[in-house]
Parts: structure tokens; sequence; C-alpha cells
């Protein structure tokens, strides 16, 4: 082949370069305001578990579209809880409850303090805890901790989507509820390191982080290079084991979970249930939650110890009948999959502000 | 191998740096074709062994027609061509579809056929087609047999349009192979600017579609009137966004390497007909099509009836080349119809001017059937299809979800076939000279790297 050099390379390059300047520039741009930021970790002695530094301002772009302040102890919306005086209604969860899909104000914990303060002379503070992962052994550890920090504490309310998250030997955190020899709480050891802190401190200064991420990404691509000839073997993915049909073993797991959980903490304890209803299955809308019998034997052993619960799912189904509106899902993703969104967030703040307007007023009647 | 995959890109450096560090075209058109055996071998090598044989078939067949006069013979070994190539495209292809076809019509009488467990090797469709209009214009006396094997084994197996197309002919790319190549900055700016604008197109915009697109139609009639209007629209930017992407990126990677190919797509989205569609929509196919199989039938020579009958088969075989399944005929049966009012329409208009109001209603038509049929294309079967169409033409309630950038994606297309229309696009070309073309694809690119999609994504032409 005839290689026909470029003779003024120089201006070339130059005129290159700078295009490879400004282009980086505009992406940025760009990026700053369509990507998801990265957040960093720090170790909370009080709480004894990691929690996403504070003051971090996390937007969130993948799913939804929202901006959340995270404030002391890993708590949203709120800069410094310890300036907060009035009794606190506590939301427990996951990736649910941090609710980075929503912005601060559509927060449950903070739709729930809008609402209730509206319409009662006593004032409340919702407040949001949760991170991704999360499940029920991580609420039997942290409750005592964060009750120290957060007194005074008016109720703690665990919002449960799913009901694997309320059984033992499912808990990909630290934490850990174990049905072997027998049932137990226990705490991993030691504390597992945090993941390049330096690097992504660097990278939220500069406002890099899809940068940092698309290097992060690429790093493992390079890891697992092919260059062998083909057929591949197709690595099927191991699915989670699936519910053990037992239901004397649901019972006896539960009746452990719901007695450890009560004896972490003399306020009452609201569980607000809200399964993926309504799911869609190859055209199907369905208005049915395939776990509904199970939720009644677990509902059965709460209400046994004294905790309240809230079943979401008749709200969940009107919100639907009523006006096509759904609790999870976003315009830039999946419609009923995913997060819970404005709605869902709703949902579960009017529930709750229900429930203790009618255990208010129980305690006036009596 | 994909072009968007890590691999593709070491692997097309170190074939660029072999290609510029060896002298002798010769060898260079070697390592062209030994890479090209890698890069299909990549996926399975096992189906290396058809591409080889149908190359043997059709070299030796190409050679043996040149030399023979007898019409019979020249016949005979024509059909030799056909058969092998049609029977390995056949057999792979279309075996499972004719099986569970009969199998649908005999089940009432008893009868329980099992479907073959058949692996569709990638891209034979396309080399089929490639080698098969080699014989068929050397029995035609079109153009001169090769008379080396390597350079026609790298006619048909050259990697940049080996899996998804352009379907390159004979005419065009053996006589690239006679003379050496030129490798210049000039033409690689051109290669890798077009290689970028196809990654854009294909990553950033199909594949983020495919997102919103395939849940509608996994879950047809779930979702209300104007979601489902989004999602047929956006399957129909996703559609060309993948499969003019990967012929950009094709001929991009080839004018790379100093080889040229006819382009493929031509903003087939501003055709006010639908025979103006298919003047811009996959024009290697079309074209094939239409020499090999339209002609072949009789073109329009034999009279008004036989020319309509000719262009309800020819795209009837069309549809079925795409799929091996009867929505895919159905959908070649929709633009065979409409061809044919087109003509019969073309024929009976006294005047051949058109008023603006007159190309804006013809454009507005062919839209109207090219999503409709675009609806029968994506469905997985005609139940799905009717449920799609049920909720565009007579909607009950359903979820809404207007996607964000479904809407995005439709107003950059709007932009661009509006500038082609109004020939003002060359500043979207990003010409060689333009102080803003730098920008222009490093933009591109860092937006492709940003932003692509997690997961594997195919490009649709795949299984075809």
């Amino acid at each position: 082949m005839n290689i026909v050099y470029f003779s003024k390379s120089l201006p070339v390059l130059i005129r290159w370069l700078f295009g490879l300047m400004v282009a980086c520039a505009i992406v940025w741009c760009i990026a700053l305001y369509c990507s998801t930021t990265l957040y960093n970790w720090e170790w909370d002695a009080a709480i004894g578990d990691y929690v996403i530094s504070a003051g971090t301002i996390h937007q969130h772009r993948t799913e939804g579209w929202g901006r959340t302040l995270v404030g002391r102890h890993g708590i949203y919306a709120i800069p410094d809880v310890s300036a907060v005086k009035e009794p606190k209604v506590v939301f427990w969860g996951d990736s649910f409850v941090q609710g980075f899909q929503v912005d601060d104000d559509d927060k449950m914990a903070q739709q729930f303090t809008t609402q209730w303060n509206d319409k009662h002379t006593l004032k409340l503070r919702g407040l949001g805890i949760g991170t991704g992962e999360r499940d029920c052994a991580d609420y039997y550890f942290l409750m005592p901790k964060y009750q120290e920090t957060l007194k005074p504490i008016h109720c703690h309310v665990i919002v449960i989507h799913d009901l694997a998250d309320t059984l033992p030997d499912r808990s990909t955190t630290r934490f850990r509820f174990a049905s072997k020899p027998d049932f137990h709480f226990e705490i991993d050891d030691p504390i597992p390191p945090i993941k390049n802190p330096g690097l992504i401190t660097l990278a939220r200064y500069f406002r890099a982080d899809a940068f940092f991420r698309f290097a992060s990404s690429t790093k493992n691509k390079i890891k697992h290079l092919r260059f062998r000839l083909g057929p591949i073997e197709q690595v099927v993915e191991q699915e989670q084991a699936p519910m053990k049909e037992d239901a004397q073993f649901y019972r006896d797991a539960w009746d452990y979970l719901l007695t450890g959980l009560t004896a972490q903490t003399d306020q009452p304890i609201l569980i607000v249930y809200s399964p993926a209803v309504p799911s869609i299955d190859k055209g199907k809308v369905i208005l049915t939650d395939p776990n509904a019998a199970m939720f009644k034997e677990f509902k059965r052993i709460c209400n046994k110890h004294g905790a309240g619960v809230i079943d979401l799912t008749p709200d969940l189904i009107a919100l639907y009948e009523s006006s096509m509106k759904l609790s999870r899902g976003f315009s830039n993703t999946t419609p009923l999959e995913g997060h819970f969104n404005k709605e869902g967030h709703r949902l579960i703040a009017e529930a709750v502000c229900m429930h203790l307007e009618k255990a208010q007023n129980a305690i006036h009647s009596n | 191998m994909l072009f968007t995959q890590i691999e593709f890109i070491i692997f097309f450096c170190i074939t660029v740096i072999l290609l510029l560090s060896i002298k002798n075209f010769r060898v260079q058109k070697i390592i062209l074709l030994a890479g090209s055996y890698y890069f299909y071998a990549y996926w399975d090598w096992r189906f290396l062994g058809l591409i080889i044989l149908s190359t043997v078939v059709d070299y030796i067949v190409g050679a043996t027609l040149h030399k023979t006069d007898n019409q019979k013979n020249r016949k005979t070994l024509l059909c030799i061509s056909l058969v092998a190539n049609l029977g390995l495209l056949g057999f792979f292809k279309y075996c499972n579809f004719f099986i569970d076809s009969a199998a649908l019509m005999l089940a009432p009488l008893g009868f329980n056929l099992q479907s073959l467990n058949i692996i569709l090797p990638v891209g034979i469709s396309f080399y089929t087609f490639q080698t098969l209009s080699y014989t068929i214009d050397i029995y035609r006396k079109r153009i001169e047999p090769c008379h080396d094997f390597f350079d026609f084994a790298l006619f048909v197996g050259f990697f940049p349009q080996l899996v998804a197309g352009p379907i390159v002919r004979a005419a065009d790319f053996l006589p690239q192979l006679k003379t050496p190549r030129s490798m210049s900055w000039c033409r690689s700016y051109s290669g890798g600017r077009q290689f970028v604008f196809g990654l854009f197109k294909k990553v950033f915009i199909a594949d983020r579609l495919a997102m919103f697109v395939d849940v509608v139609f996994d879950n047809a009639g779930a979702f209300d009137c104007v979601t489902t209007w989004l999602a047929v629209i956006a399957y129909a930017i996703q559609i060309y966004c993948d499969f003019s992407g990967y012929s950009d990126m094709a001929i991009g990677l080839a004018r790379t390497m100093g080889f040229d190919f006819q382009a493929n797509f031509n903003h087939p989205y501003i055709a006010t007909s639908i025979q103006d569609f298919w003047r811009r929509w996959h024009i290697s196919l079309s074209s094939w099509l239409r020499d090999y199989l339209y002609i072949s039938l009789g073109g329009n020579r034999k009279g008004e009836i036989r020319t309509y009958i000719n262009l309800m088969i020819t795209m009837l075989l069309g549809g079925l080349w795409h799929g091996a399944s009867w929505t895919f005929v159905l959908w070649g049966g929709l633009h065979g119809a409409a061809l044919a009012v087109n003509r019969w329409m073309l024929k009976n208009a006294n005047d051949k001017s058109r008023m603006m109001i007159e190309s804006f209603l013809g454009w507005f038509s062919t839209m109207l059937v090219v999503l409709i049929s675009w609806v029968l294309f994506r469905s997985p079967a005609f139940a799905d299809a009717f449920l799609m169409l049920k909720q565009m033409f007579a909607p009950v309630a359903g979820i809404s979800w207007i996607h964000p950038f479904a809407l995005l994606c439709l107003g950059l297309m709007v932009i661009t076939h509006i500038c082609h229309a109004l020939k003002k696009e060359k500043w979207l070309e990003a010409p060689m000279q333009a102080w803003y073309s730098p920008v222009v694809i490093f933009v591109m690119l860092w937006l492709v790297l940003l932003y692509h999609p997690v997961g594997f994504q195919p490009f649709i032409y795949f299984q075809f």
C-alpha cells in the first residue's frame, strides 16, 4: 500500500489536540448535569458502621433524576441531625428508603414531615436511614446505636419491599441474620476497607465522576480481554436460592427476628410492606402479590410481638386503577420496576401519617 | 467479534500496523484474509468451514462457467452454485422455520414434529448473497472470473462487511484487489470519521433506545396509545441507527485500509414514496434483490400484472431473507403491496411533477406504511403485532411512558433529515479542514465511552 504522509503535520496535530481539549470540556459540562456522581464512605464511630461522607451532595441520573444531601451519620436531607429537637420518626430501609432517585423534598421521610406537621400540633420530624443492600439484620444492629444519637425518637418505621429481606442467610452486608446452627445475629469482622477513597475524592473534587467510572469499567474490561477463538462457554449466572417452601421455618425465623428487633428499642416499631404490585409480565398488568399468603403470616407474627403493620398493596392497586399512576419506575427506566418514585414515597408517607394519627386518637380516646 | 469491543480495536490496530509495515501487496492481502478468518472464527471457528466451502464452490463454478459456452452446461453450473449456497442458507436459517410451520399444520392430524438444534451462522445471509452475485454476474457475462483464489477468498471474507454487510458486489470489489491500496491521512481521516459516526449511532443512540423499545414491544398492549406510537417511532430510529451505524463502521474501516464500499443508507426517512424509501434503505440489499431476483423473474418486461406479481415475490422473499418467521414475510408482503400501489399510482398520474403538498402527503403515507411494517418486523409474533397496532389505532387505557431519550433522538433525527433535505448538511459531516471537526469527533467518542449502556448489545442485523 502506498502510504501518503501528511506533510504539514504540526498544525494538524495542534488542531487535534485543541479539539480534544475542547471536547473534554464540553463533555465535562454535559456530565456535570447528566451523570450520577460518586460518593465516598467514612467510618462513623458513633454508629459503628460506614456511612456516606457527611456533606455529600449526590446527583442520581441512571434511574430517576434526583438530588440528595447526605447529612451526619448517613441521614438524608438533614445536614446535622443533632440540631433537630422534635421527636423523630425514623424510616429504616435499603436503597428504597435512601431514595436517591428523587429529590430530598420528595423522599418519604420529608413528605411525612410536611404532611404530619401541616395537620398536627405535635411536631414530628421524619428522617430516612437507608443504604443499598441493607436488611433486617442491619436494622437490628444499628437501631440501638442510632437511638442514642437521635433522641428523642417517636417511632421506628421499617420499610420492606421484599419479604426476603426479613429472612435469614440472605444478608450481603457485615450484619447477618443466620439460621445455622440456630437462629442468631452476627457481625462480620474485620471491617472491610473502603476501595479507592483517594481517587474518588479526587474525582469528586474535579467533578470528573463520569470519567472515573469510565476508567474503572475499562480497567475491568481489560482484565477480561479474550483473543482465543470461539465458541465461548456461556457462563450461566447462578440465581439466588429460591425461598424455601417451609412455613414453619419462616414462622420461627420471623418470631426470632421480631423478638430481637422489639428488644432493641423501647419505641414502637411500625412495618410498612410495599410489594412490587402492580407488576407486568408479557403485556399483562398483574395486580396481585405472589407473596400475599406469606405476608399474612408475617403480619400475624409482627402483631404478636406488638409491631404495627401497614400493607400498602391495596393503596398501590388503587393508585394504578384510579389514575394509571405507578409507585415504581421513572421515565428514564422501566415503569413498574426499580425503586419508588415520588408517588411511591408519597403513599408510604401518607400511610404512616394515617397510622400514627389512628394511634394518637386511640391514646386520646382512652 | 463486534466493532464495539476493545478486542476488535486492538485487532484492527495490529492489522493496520502490519499493512503499513509490509510493502508487498500480495502479502498484505494474505494478511487481510488471515485477519478476516480470525475475525470470523473469534465468534465460532467451526463455521469458518462454511465460508471456505462457499468460497471454493463459487471460485470453481465461476472459473468453469467462464470457460464453457454450452448453455446447458452453464445452467447446470449456475444451479450447482445456487443449490450449494441456498442449500446452506436454507438448512441453517430456514430448516426450523419450515419444520415449525409444518408442525403447526400437521398437529391436528396427530403428527408431532420436533425442531432441530441448529445454530445460525453469523453473516450467512450476507456472504451467501455476495458469492451468488459473483456467479450470476459471470453467468450473465458481466464480469470476468477472479483468477486468484486468495483474492476471491478475500472478497467473500473481508472482515468489515463479513457479518452484516453491506453486500459488496464482485464488480466493485475485485478490481480493487488488482492495484495496491493507498492509505493516506485523508482516507484515514475520512474512514475514521465515518467509523466514529457509526459508533455513535449504534452505541449512543440505538443501544440506549433499545432499553425503551424492548420493554414496550415485549409488553405489547400494556402501554397507552402515545407510548406505543413513541416506541414504534423509536424502533424506526433504533433499527436505522443500528444498521446504518454498522454500515458506516464497515465502510469507514474499509476506507481506512484503502478499500471503497458503496453507501448503504441515504436518509431513508425523508423518502416521499415507498419506491424512494427502498432507494435509500439498505441500498446494497435492495439493489441486489432488484438485479438478481426481480429482473430474473422478468422485472417489468412481461406486462403490468406480472410486474406487480414480480414485485410481490421479490419483497416476500426479501422479507424472508431478513428472518425465518411469518412476521418477516408479512413485512415483505406489506412493502411489496405498497410498491405495487406506488407503481400503479405513478403510472396513472397525469402530471409527473409534484407539488409541495403532494410531497408531504407522499412522505406522510410512506412513513405510515414504514412504521406499521416495523411493528411486524419487531414483534415476536402476530398476536403481539396485532396488540401493538390496536393500541396505535384503536387504543384502550394503558401505562404512559414518555421516555425523554426517545424524544431527544426523535429531535436529532428530524434535524439531520431536514438538513439533508435542505442540502445544509455539510457542517454536520465534520469536513477535514473545518476547525471544529476534531471537536465533533472527540465529543461523539467521549459520549459513546461515558454513556454506553451496560451489557451486551449485539447488532440487530447479526440475526439475519
